[in-house]
């Protein structure tokens, strides 16, 4: 049974879908990528998880379960945390790192205050922050901005959650920190067990530290495959037009003609057919399902080849 | 080859509540007629301030800064030269006045300039709308009726529109989705004259780097450290710093992943540089002398390593 299950999950404004059919699931110990470029659905996959639906958006269809249960919101606030992009808007600027880091504790967990402080200076130490009693007293301007990325993630990891979502939680580091975040969420993962779910634009990001990658395209799931698989053979048009268009030598520099559908357009049929060079009149009218074996999984009428 | 920008020693501090902040510590640079030269740092690196003081937006503590020869006078700049330089925004939903068509905002140069008025100035907007590959349809929308990719193209039309000599990109395609860069950076090969433009390219990513500039500025803690050709630079770097850079860039495959982090530790706080190298704190090669005084530039590398 899979630690972590979207199953099927729609999300919608009023009668504009936002996410349709959204399905994958999420091992302890394992990284999956949520990949998709702005306006996929990769955030709104993680806020729909989490029950955290912002306001005018509701739950349309499918379930989350976490070890086969229902996900509620109750559930989720104690088993699954996230840590976003921007530590300098996440953390509280009036409050010292102590102050929210031990709220996790004592909110979560129980503790009292001394307890807590005990606590919240030996997941410092966890997350690689030197000096952590010095830490504790600090506010997060005072800190870089990979000390700050640290703290959050010790934020997250406070209430002992079974499930990390961390969304972009690299995107505003420079290249040398990012390097040393990847490894801590890693390591992090490993010594808790965590099941981590890495939402990522980056392709390099999801070269470096994914098991398993999701791609997210106009709020469908394109395709579902292991992380070496995707890079060596991806059979979804989107999914190669992706790896091609990285910058050589990574990849040929191949730009994808056209832009990302709005809410709403092209909902009929396939999401990318617009910009797909093997879209057929069949791609605009029936939606392609997700299927596949092995563990590859492809929501495409002419895939591309499989691996030989 | 005549220089089109020529910028010696510039040092620019900000003044802050908790002190002086030296952002740029005695940076020269140069930029001949026709040549693409990119800065590249990261965050701290002082490289957003080198670019805002070369279009006069914060003044230079020290240093000179020549356009075509003739120093530009402290103070505000004459309108002639104000024209001269261009800076092309990072973000350009902020850089775009969000009230007006974004016809208008190209135009706006063109106007203070006195470049052109009634129909041709009508013409000359069409012109550089279809320049940059947009549709001269658009120019009746507002930035935010755009994607993001569009508005920097109208960000690149508004620089382009007053024919400037020295061309400034800040991170140009950073806030683009990877299917989006691509086709911003070949529009950029496309619009520039190789014979006349000068362009000074400000960015974070060594790909981008790789794509559009002959020679390359590596720059930390607001000094360069490493200067040369860019295949030079990239294929063999000299300064450990440039090296750890290069090293940090995520793998373009899983088979290619970093075993651990490249390098350790963060950039230096600007308000408490060390003495000596900047980066002897974080370098795998530091030696007493790094710490007592700080390399000069020798050979297009800032670093005592192989010096006797």
């Amino acid at each position: 049974m899979a630690r972590l299950e979207v199953d099927r999950l729609g999300v919608a404004k009023v009668a504009l879908p936002l996410l349709e059919g959204v399905s994958f699931t999420l091992e302890a110990g394992e990284t999956v990528g949520l990949v998709g470029e702005s306006g996929s659905g990769k955030t709104l996959t993680a806020l729909a998880i989490l029950g955290l639906l912002p306001k005018g958006l509701s739950r349309t269809d499918g379930q989350v379960r976490l070890d086969g249960q229902p996900l509620d919101r109750e559930r989720a606030r104690r088993a699954v945390a996230m840590v976003l992009q921007d530590a300098s808007v996440a953390l509280d600027p009036v409050a010292t790192v102590g102050a929210q880091l031990e709220e996790g504790f004592v909110v979560h967990r129980g503790l009292a205050k001394a307890q807590a402080r005990v606590e919240a200076a030996k997941l410092l130490e966890q997350v690689g922050v030197s000096d952590p009693a010095r830490r504790l007293t600090q506010y997060p301007h005072q800190l870089s901005g990979g000390m700050r990325q640290r703290v959050l993630l010790a934020c997250a990891l406070a209430g002992a959650p079974q499930v990390l979502i961390a969304d972009e939680p690299t995107t505003a580091l420079d290249v040398t920190v990012q390097a040393q975040l990847l490894a801590l969420l890693a390591r992090v993962r490993d010594q808790r067990g965590l099941a981590l779910l890495l939402i990522t634009h980056d392709l390099g990001v999801v070269a470096q530290a994914c098991d398993r990658v999701v791609v997210l395209y106009g709020g469908r799931v394109c395709e579902v495959a292991k992380v070496a698989e995707l890079f060596d053979a991806p059979r979804h048009p989107y999914t190669r037009g992706l790896l091609e268009s990285r910058p050589a030598p990574w990849g040929k520099g191949a730009a994808i003609a056209g832009t990302v559908p709005r809410p709403g357009e092209d909902q009929a049929g396939c999401r990318f057919r617009a910009r797909c060079p093997r879209a057929s009149p069949e791609c605009a009218q029936s939606q392609p399902p997700l299927q596949g074996d092995g563990g590859h999984l492809v929501a495409c009428h002419h895939p591309l080849e499989r691996a030989p | 080859m005549s220089l089109v920008l020529e910028a010696k020693g510039v040092v620019i501090d900000h003044p802050t509540a908790a002190g002086r902040l030296r952002a740029v510590d005695g940076v020269s640079l140069e930029v001949a007629a026709g040549e693409v030269v990119a800065l590249v740092g990261e965050s701290g690196s002082g490289k957003s301030s080198l670019a805002r003081a070369l279009v006069g937006l914060v003044p230079l503590a020290a240093g000179t800064v020549s356009l075509l020869g003739t120093p530009i006078p402290p103070g505000r700049w004459p309108r002639a030269m104000r024209r001269q330089v261009q800076l092309v925004f990072q973000d350009a939903a902020a850089a775009l006045d969000p009230r007006l068509e974004v016809r208008a905002s190209i135009a706006e140069g063109l106007e203070i300039h006195q470049l052109a008025q009634g129909p041709a100035l009508r013409q000359r907007v069409d012109g550089l709308l279809q320049r940059v590959g947009l549709d001269p349809s658009l120019g009746a929308r507002r930035p935010q009726e755009l994607s993001a990719g569009q508005r920097q193209r109208v960000g690149l039309a508004r620089a382009l529109a007053v024919e400037p000599t020295l061309l400034i990109l800040d991170e140009p395609v950073s806030q683009l989705d990877v299917s989006v860069q691509a086709q911003m950076v070949a529009l950029l090969k496309q619009v520039r004259d190789p014979a006349r433009d000068g362009w000074l390219v400000i960015t974070h990513d060594l790909s981008l780097v790789a794509q559009l500039a002959q020679r390359v500025l590596v720059l930390y803690a607001g000094r360069v450290v490493e200067a040369g050709a860019t295949a030079q630079v990239l294929e063999a770097p000299r300064h450990p710093y440039t090296r750890a850079l290069l090293a940090s860039v995520p793998p373009r495959h899983p088979r290619d992943r970093h075993p651990e982090p490249p390098i350790a530790g963060e950039p230096p706080s600007p308000f408490v540089r060390p003495t000596g190298c900047a980066f002897a704190p974080r370098c795998p090669h530091v030696m007493d002398r790094c710490r007592a005084e700080a390399p000069a530039l020798v050979e297009g590398s800032a670093c005592f390593l192989g010096r006797s």
